[in-house]
């Protein structure tokens, strides 16, 4: 098998194993109903996103009207703000999740690079940020068609939720890796504890 | 092992696959190795097919060589029964059969396995020496134990280590022909036991032989 198919189905199988293993455990039922909690309220209103016109000398709140538009673009700004600001946390753990059940020990004897695993990690974040908004996506759809105005269209509401939420989803979990392999650079012959899967 | 295995690098000496520094190159041994570390880790939210895969991929094996394989190791260790099942699931004798399993995915030429038996009842010894015992007959198998019956049993070559040194490295049969004159046995029956203090007993086996020892 040539090199680069195999570091690709190396890629492939790091970020399965790491989502399957994210994604059973009952942790991610707790963390989606929150993030489905979240969007209903910013959505029904509760927690309130408006904007504000000081032009006049005056302030005024203009809230939208719950259309497709204002609850895709309005769960999409929650999607990202949660990423932006709680992503570390939500995605942290994954390379820990390895040292504390010694699967690195194991990785670390194969002829798989760091930057392969690094990937896969990668892969694996970016595939639960989108089940992340993914379920608050679909949210949002339940919500504009019990709450909101006009005919609901999923594609529209899902296509701003990824649109908005996405990139700072992939950036997030790019540096959320890089907070936890920032010593991979500089690798001493006895390797500080948990850094058994930085080679070069 | 973890040395040997590359997993750590060593603050002094080397190790050599083959004529080759696998210090200085870990891929040589990397490719033809197969590995049960001491505390053998895996995600025990997956099936235990799924982790043979991983594992698999990790070792650059293709999707059909891996299934074969995957199929054939599950079938040598028992496993066929409960491949789809998640490891969080088995007993610690079917997760050490787990750890088998990887080990040999790539039909290894260099098999590592660190305390193989720790945690399992002696029955499941027994089994798991005897896999490793016809597993061995066409490869290296590097076995780190501190049960000698598991020595005894499997070993054709013994390394004698004692904080980190080599004290000898020999054959089962020499090592034992060098202990020749130097271990004793000494019988005491259960009434002369509760009738005789330990001291009694004691020196009593010193005075059987001059280089007699007694260990607390």
């Amino acid at each position: 098998m040539d090199t680069e198919r195999v570091r690709v189905r190396r890629v492939f199988h790091v970020a399965r194993a790491d989502f399957y293993q994210r994604l059973r455990s009952r942790q991610v039922l707790v963390v989606l109903a929150v993030i489905a909690s979240l969007g209903y309220l910013v959505n029904v209103g509760t927690v309130e996103l408006f904007y504000l016109d000081s032009s006049n000398g005056e302030t005024v709140q203009y809230t939208g009207e719950p259309t497709l538009a204002y609850i895709g673009l309005t769960a999409g700004m929650t999607g990202a703000s949660v990423l932006l600001v709680l992503g570390y946390y939500l995605l942290a753990g994954s390379l820990e999740r390895d040292r504390t059940h010694d699967v690195d020990r194991l990785a670390a004897s194969t002829g798989v690079a760091t930057r392969t695993v690094l990937v896969g990690k990668w892969v694996s974040h970016v595939g639960y940020v989108a089940v992340v908004l993914g379920t608050l996506g679909v949210a949002a759809v339940i919500n504009h068609h019990v709450h909101g105005t006009g005919t609901t269209d999923p594609v529209w509401i899902l296509g701003a939720v990824f649109l908005l939420g996405l990139p700072v989803g992939c950036l997030v979990a790019g540096v959320t890796l890089l907070f936890h392999t920032d010593y991979c650079n500089d690798l001493p012959a006895q390797p500080p504890p948990g850094s058994r899967l930085c080679r070069k | 092992m973890q040395i040997v295995t590359t997993v750590l690098k060593p603050t002094t000496g080397t190790v050599y696959w083959n004529g080759t520094d696998v210090v200085e190159t870990p891929s040589a041994v990397r490719d033809e190795l197969g590995y049960l570390p001491q505390s053998f880790g895996v995600y025990p939210d997956l099936t235990a097919t799924e982790f043979l895969e991983y594992v698999a991929a990790l070792r650059g094996l293709d999707r059909e060589t891996a299934d074969a394989r995957i199929d054939e190791l599950l079938a040598l260790t028992n496993l066929e029964h409960v491949r789809d099942e998640k490891i969080q699931t088995f007993s610690g004798g079917m997760r050490q059969r787990v750890g088998i399993a990887q080990a040999l995915v790539n039909d290894p030429s260099l098999l590592i396995v660190d305390e193989p038996t720790v945690g399992l009842d002696p029955e499941k010894r027994v089994r798991f020496r005897n896999v490793l015992s016809s597993i061995a007959s066409d490869r290296i198998v590097l076995l780190s134990t501190h049960i000698v019956p598991d020595i005894e049993a499997t070993a054709n070559s013994v390394a004698l280590l004692e904080d980190g040194e080599l004290v000898t490295h020999t054959g089962p049969e020499s090592l034992v022909e060098a202990t020749a004159g130097s271990v004793y046995e000494y019988l005491v029956s259960r009434a002369d036991l509760e009738r005789r203090s330990e001291t009694s007993i004691r020196s009593r086996v010193r005075s059987s032989g001059p280089t007699a020892s007694v260990s607390e």
